[in-house]
């Protein structure tokens, strides 16, 4: 690389491939102390706008002294001032942009990198009209206004020095000196202490851009480069506006005059310094632009490592048109060749209509083939199209052949007024080798906004650096990564190399056609941007390698037959010729067109591919990824795989399989393969003839690969892929042939894996018996039987149906429960196993005793609520105690009254109540005929079902029957709708007692709740035994006077109850006439007087026993033949009239089976038995309630508890032992 | 047909029945389940025939229907019929929002009543014979408070979070835990022994009804 300037103290800190690029403003010769504030930047003087702009035309517009007022959204054009003071802080093109000199200075050679510290920074005027600082404001902004909003971008910050006012020469940055490498830059235009630092870049406003882009003069110098990237896409080479003012642009930047010159179709200037591997660009850019660039690459000095990037454009450079960017919006001044000024004046050449159509376009929606295109670079096109001869040499407004894209943000930047830029920027030197030089800015206001090509061809960098290679600037500032870019003029000289860039690349291993390209200053990557020959390009030979130094490492290690490097056509960085072809880019065609099949659709897409897609071959690649033939299969292992045999599959289906699953069971003609690839194989497959030949090729490569041949040893080179490189994978074949499924291995499954198959086997029908296939001797075969398989697969699940529900018998239970069964069946017959005695007849004093005191306070006709909280469920258990009680209550003349929640308890009071109704022992106690039963509402009262759970609970406390009251509850009629007449005003004042019968202990609990708390009346309770629990707190609370529980406690009650009644003897029926005679029994008169004192009955056979007393001796016992069940009262009486009784004896309860009583008559008294006859009376006794089995039931239930608790136990103890067992297992 | 007849038939069915259900010994089986929906039916059945006929009927009779019923008598036998049919509502996907009344008229009333009867004739009362225990029987009310107070702890989870982040039961805790477990095991052992008396009476009764009925 050319070293322009010797390494200064200010420029050691610089990396090296900008140093000497990058040149101090004149009089400044030290390091630049730091400054901070942005009001002690300088603005830049619109002519001192970088280099760089001149990628955006429309700021090269501006520089050039466009006129101000534009912002990118009025209808006008935007002034690239309004764009400009974005591009001045983009921080990568700090790093290159030299500053520019000031309008003052001649413009130098040195197209370094644009000098920020030279740019014109301007603070929006709040006085100005539209100056509130929003773009958006309805009033035409101001580039002040749009200063202000990216001013206010954070990383920009504030720190930018203010702009000054309008027609005030911008202050320059002060604090460019905190850059390192900045630090040194010695400002040509500003002083040391002007120079903006690091810190005013983080805080710098958006520097002014003059709206008004002088078109750079024709002598301003341009580098190579960009000049050559300018005049891509257009007809005329870029002019460098900075070549004529005399200031160095960095050649980089220098090819974003190109855009401009497209646009602005102007011709383009001088060639200025361009750097090689911005040249290289045209080659790139060829392809997209409409007009084949003029001029070579640039010139200028770039890396060897960049030189290659001719060769990465070759597929998509054309040749570069030996013109000049048409005139058209220059770039501004700043950002041309190596003057660092901006033109004063870049007059639009756009109309209105045509700006609004460009507008339109850029806001329509890009088509896939413009996406395609547009993922090209714009300094791409302007590297291309710009060449190292034909870089602007002075600041002059770019040609722009089409349009160019424009981004958004872009748009108003133009309208930034240059006054406002820092001076540093201003007097930045576009001239070094990096960047073209930048153009003068413009002197005066901003001028009117450009036209609207001028915009989208602001970032066409492809159209500029497509420019002709003849505009390219001098090679000596083109830095030498980008010196080797071949920009279409292989034969031009290199652009002027810059020094060494800050990041070496290395060497490049090798070069674009070393006619082409400066000697190893392109890098093979960038050269890949290059067209591509239709024809496979022969390896393009080596170009003489650059010093290692230069090109990058990661370069170097490219292979060395890279494709050559090509040149970019400056049309295919143009933005209509990019359109254009792009909408007839065909990938498809394109890789049809490598691989030979049919030629391309278009001339374009076939030469947008490089060198190296080119080459590329599908075909090829599958050739040689094929085995030989006759090669065994191996697997990723490498060893050899036997493709296993494919299973037999059954072919019928089920009679109940889904459609979607009998379509996959197998068929009579196939195997027993059930899968998807199964099923694909089975799909029809497309005939071979009507695939394209890529797909025949893949066809038949994939049905040979049984066949390869192994991999070869992991010693053994290859000639495969990567063939120079020892150690690396093998090729392995992983085509297999789709006709069979094969594995790669055996297949190994688990017991889960296994179940799966198992299941789905089973689900398939597999599993079951069907009969095979049958074939015949030709092969053919033979039908089966569906209806007989239908009735083997029936008997099958009815089979299975019955193994079913015999898995569902449990033994275990059934044993237990014939045991229980047993143990409380047999002591109703056995005597032996009445093992558990009944309970004494005695009542608990605490719990039942009070109840029964109770009780036996209650007087005739007194009102006893009832609960009757239980249903048929619980009769079993608490129909007893309901029945003693009820007894009870009705033996004392109480008036028991029924109510329930429970719809099912007020149906099962009735029958209770209908049972003691009837009963003749209560009858008889009642003193009531047997044909007179109890009955409602006289002797008790069932009321209604009471609704409501708790709440009618609680309203039954609060009822009244008084007529005027709302609460007239349930006590008025009874659940048939009877009246009751019952005068229930106050609960506590109408009953005596509370009786509840309660199945649940929820049940008691309510009725306690609500009840008992809510009246002041005892409350008793008859619970089950399973709520007994639930009912004890209560009874020890003191809120239940007596609480009987369980059979137990019925069993006892009873006993007592009946024990302590006197006996009354049952009245006669009413209206069935006489009593019935008592029995007698005669005595014979005539018989031998009786002693005195002894009598002997002779019974007789009847109902109402009769014996003959005969007077014997001695007492004996006569047997009476009787059915009663009950000791009956026998009286023995004299046959004379008198019929006196003359014995008396108790007939005692006639006996299973025998039926016979004995009773020893004794004499009374009175005297002896002359004679007569002795009649023994069987009086009725009191019948109590019927009581059967009561006994039985007690012993039954005693046997079956007992047993209950021996299987409990058992297996608790049987649990216990697995848990054991269970905790010493490992 | 005569109450005997009938009397004499119900036995005979009833005793059919206690077969059907004694056949789930075996394993369940279709006639079981005939014999539970039969149960179950016929209970249902019962119970609405119970709702209409001793409920609506003669609230209507009451108020509505009432002869000479004024305009307050009408408004007073209305309102319960609209809640009630706003609680149909629910039933309703769409109109199930204006079924809200009712059921909150419902839920509201209930929980009053239940709430006022808890505390006063569950809680209040069965704290104070806890306490008076004591001075009756000291160690019966000392295991009685023991065991209530232990019972109590049980249910409340009270841990803490060691610097290690384990969280863990303070022992005293965990002791007062365990035993208050021990007199849960007795209160459930206790329920569940009375479950299996009643079910034994139960079943005895039915022996002796069946024995009775074959046997005479």
């Amino acid at each position: 690389m050319t070293e322009n300037r010797p390494a200064g103290k200010w420029d050691s800190d610089l990396p090296d491939w900008l140093r000497g690029h990058i040149h101090p403003p004149p009089g400044i010769e030290e390091h630049p102390p730091a400054k901070t504030g942005p009001e002690e930047a300088a603005p830049v003087a619109p002519g001192d706008m970088p280099r760089f702009t001149g990628l955006l035309p429309w700021l090269d517009q501006q520089a050039s002294g466009a006129p101000a007022g534009g912002s990118p959204f009025d209808q006008g054009a935007p002034s690239p001032e309004s764009l400009r003071g974005l591009t001045g802080q983009l921080p990568w093109l700090e790093d290159v942009v030299s500053r520019q000199p000031s309008a003052e200075e001649p413009p130098t050679d040195d197209s370094g990198p644009v000098d920020l510290g030279a740019l014109e920074w301007t603070e929006p005027d709040a006085a100005g009209p539209g100056a509130s600082g929003l773009p958006f404001d309805q009033d035409t902004p101001s580039p002040e206004s749009l200063r202000g909003l990216t001013g206010q971008l954070p990383w920009l910050g504030d720190g930018v020095s203010r702009p000054p006012a309008a027609g005030q020469p911008p202050a320059p940055a002060a604090d460019l000196a905190a850059l390192d490498w900045m630090a040194d830059v010695e400002p040509e235009q500003i002083p040391l202490d002007e120079l903006p630092t690091a810190e005013w870049l983080s805080q710098a406003p958006i520097p002014i851009i003059p709206t008004e882009i002088e078109p750079p003069p024709s002598e301003a110098p341009i580098p190579d480069w960009l000049a050559a990237a300018e005049s891509l896409g257009h007809t005329e080479p870029p002019v460098a506006p900075s070549a004529a003012s005399g200031e160095s642009v960095p050649d980089w930047l220098a090819t974003a005059d190109v855009l401009e010159q497209a646009q602005a179709a102007e011709p383009p200037a001088p060639a200025q310094a361009v750097p090689d591997w911005l040249g290289s660009v045209d080659d790139f850019a060829a392809g997209f632009a409409e007009e084949a660039p003029a001029a070579g690459p640039s010139a200028g000095a770039v890396p060897d490592w960049l030189g290659a990037a001719d060769e990465f454009a070759a597929g998509f450079a054309q040749e570069a048109p030996a013109e000049e960017v048409p005139a058209g919006e220059a770039a501004p001044e700043w950002i041309k060749a190596d003057t660092g000024t901006l033109p004063e004046t870049a007059a639009s050449d756009l109309t209105y209509e045509a700006w609004m159509e460009q507008q339109e376009e850029a806001q329509r929606q890009p088509t896939p083939e413009e996406l395609l295109a547009a993922e090209v670079p714009d300094w791409f096109e302007a590297v291309a199209a710009e060449t190292p001869e034909e870089a602007p040499a002075a600041p002059a407004a770019p040609a722009r052949s089409g349009p160019d894209f424009v981004p958004d943000w872009y748009l108003g930047l133009e309208e930034q007024d240059t006054s406002a830029a820092p001076e540093w920027f201003s007097k930045l030197d576009f001239s070094a080798d990096v960047l073209a030089a930048a153009p003068e800015l413009p002197q005066e206001a901003p001028s009117p906004p450009p036209a609207p090509s001028s915009e989208e061809a602001a970032f066409d960098f492809g159209a500029d650096l497509g420019a002709t290679p003849a505009a390219a600037a001098p090679t000596e500032e083109v830095p030498d990564w980008f010196a080797g870019i071949d920009l279409g003029a292989p034969a031009a000289p290199p652009a002027p190399a810059m020094e060494e860039p800050a990041f070496d690349f290395g060497p490049e291993p090798g070069e674009a056609s070393a006619a082409a390209a400066p000697a190893g200053e392109v890098p093979d990557w960038f050269a890949d941007f290059r067209e591509q020959p239709e024809q496979p390009a022969a390896p393009p030979p080596v170009p003489a390698a650059a010093p290692l130094d230069e090109v990058p490492d990661w370069l170097n290690a490219l292979p060395a037959d890279m494709p050559a490097r090509q040149e970019i056509p400056p049309e295919l960085f143009s933005t209509d010729a990019m359109f254009a072809e792009a909408a007839e880019l065909d990938f498809m065609n394109l890789i049809d067109q490598q691989l030979g099949a049919e030629p391309p659709v278009s001339s374009a897409p076939a030469e947008m591919m490089t060198e190296r897609e080119a080459q590329f071959d599908l075909d090829d690649l599958l050739a040689e990824l094929q085995l030989p033939e006759g090669a065994p299969l191996t697997g990723l292992s490498g060893m050899q795989v036997q493709s296993p045999a494919a299973p037999a599959i059954p072919t019928e289906a089920g009679p109940e399989v889904p459609d979607w699953l009998a379509r996959a069971r197998p068929t009579a003609e196939g195997g027993r393969q059930v899968s998807a690839v199964a099923e694909a194989l089975r799909s029809p497959e497309t005939p071979l003839e009507n695939l394209t030949e890529r797909l025949k090729a893949l066809r038949i490569l994939t049905g040979e690969a049984a066949k390869v041949e192994p991999a070869p040893a992991p010693d053994q080179p290859s000639d495969a892929i990567l063939a120079s490189i020892t150690g690396g994978l093998i090729p392995t074949q992983v085509f297999r042939d789709p006709g069979a499924p094969e594995m790669i291995d055996a297949v190994r499954l688990d017991e889960a894996q296994q179940a799966r198959v198992k299941a789905l086997e089973a689900l398939l029908g597999l599993d079951r018996v069907l009969p095979q296939v049958q074939l015949d001797d030709e092969g053919q075969p033979i039908p089966v039987d569906e209806r007989a398989e239908a009735r083997e697969v029936s008997r099958i699940a009815r089979a299975e149906r019955r193994a079913r529900a015999r898995s569902r018998r449990k033994l275990d239970r059934a044993a237990i429960s014939l045991l229980l069964l047993a143990a409380m069946i047999l002591p109703f017959f056995v005597g032996a196993l009445r093992i558990v005695e009944p309970p004494a007849a005695v009542l608990d004093p605490a719990r039942q005793g009070t109840l029964d005191r109770a009780i036996q306070r209650l007087g005739q006709g007194d009102l006893v609520l009832v609960g009757f909280e239980y249903s048929p469920t619980a009769a079993g258990e608490l129909d007893p105690l309901a029945q003693t009680l009820l007894t009870h209550l009705l033996l004392r003349g109480a008036r028991p009254v029924i109510v329930s929640t429970n719809p099912a308890g007020i149906l099962h009071a009735r029958d209770v109540l209908a049972g003691l109704a009837g009963d003749p022992f209560l009858l008889a106690h009642r003193g009531r005929a047997p044909d007179d039963p109890l009955g409602m509402p006289d002797d008790y009262v069932i009321l209604p079902y009471l609704p409501g759970g708790v709440v009618g609970l609680r309203a039954l406390t609060a009822t009244s029957t008084d007529p005027h009251a709302l609460n007239r509850g349930v006590f008025a009629a009874d659940f048939q709708g009877n009246p009751t007449g019952l005068d229930v005003r106050f609960m506590q004042i109408s009953f005596k007692l509370v009786l509840v019968l309660a199945e649940r202990g929820d049940d008691l609990r309510l009725w306690v709740e609500q009840v008992a708390s809510a009246v002041n009346l005892p409350v008793a309770a008859g619970v089950t035994a399973a709520a007994e629990p639930v009912a004890r707190p209560y009874f020890a609370a003191g809120q239940l006077m007596g609480l009987l529980a369980g059979y137990r406690d019925a069993y006892t009650y009873d006993q007592v109850l009946l024990r302590s009644l006197p006996p009354v003897t049952p009245l006669p029926p009413r209206g069935a006439g006489e009593a019935a005679a008592a029995p007698t029994s005669t005595v014979d008169p005539n018989a031998t007087p009786l002693p005195e004192g002894l009598a002997t009955l002779t019974p007789t056979p009847t109902a109402t026993p009769t014996a003959t007393l005969t007077p014997t001796a001695t007492p004996t016992e006569t047997p009476i033949p009787t059915d009663t069940p009950t000791p009956t009262p026998l009286t023995a009486r004299d046959a004379t009239a008198t019929a006196r009784a003359i014995a008396s004896g108790t007939l005692p309860p006639t006996p299973l089976p025998t039926r016979q009583s004995f009773v020893t008559a004794t004499p009374m008294p009175e005297g002896g038995v002359v004679g007569g006859v002795v009649e023994a009376t069987a009086q009725p006794g009191i019948v109590t309630a019927e009581r059967p089995y009561q006994d039985e039931r007690w012993y039954s239930m005693g046997l079956g508890a007992l047993t209950a608790v021996g299987i409990i136990g058992l297996g608790a103890l049987v649990n216990l032992a697995r848990g054991i067992r269970r905790r010493r297992e490992p | 047909m005569t109450p005997e007849t009938l009397d004499t038939l119900a036995g005979w069915v009833g005793l059919v029945l206690t077969l059907l259900i004694f056949s789930y010994l075996l394993a369940d089986n279709f006639l079981y389940r005939l014999a539970i929906y039969l149960f179950v039916g016929v209970a249902a059945g019962y119970a609405a025939v119970v709702a209409v006929e001793g409920v609506l009927l003669p609230w209507l009779r009451g108020t509505l229907l009432a002869p000479g019923a004024d305009v307050g008598q009408v408004v007073l036998g209305v309102i319960p019929l609209v809640v009630g049919f706003l609680l149909l509502l629910k039933a309703s996907p769409r109109l199930s929002r204006l079924g809200n009344l009712g059921m909150a008229f419902l839920i509201g009333v209930g929980v009053a009543v239940s709430l006022i009867g808890t505390v006063s004739g569950t809680l209040l009362p069965l704290a104070a014979s806890t306490g008076s225990y004591l001075g009756a029987n000291l160690v019966d009310g000392l295991i009685l408070i023991l065991g209530t107070i232990t019972t109590l702890l049980y249910f409340q989870y009270l841990a803490v979070r060691r610097p290690d982040g384990e969280v863990v039961r303070p022992p005293v805790l965990r002791v007062a835990a365990t035993i208050g477990q021990v007199f849960l095991i007795i209160a459930f052992a206790s329920l569940y022994a009375g479950a299996i008396v009643s079910s034994i009476t139960v079943f005895s009764e039915r022996l002796a009804f069946l024995l009775a009925r074959m046997l005479g």
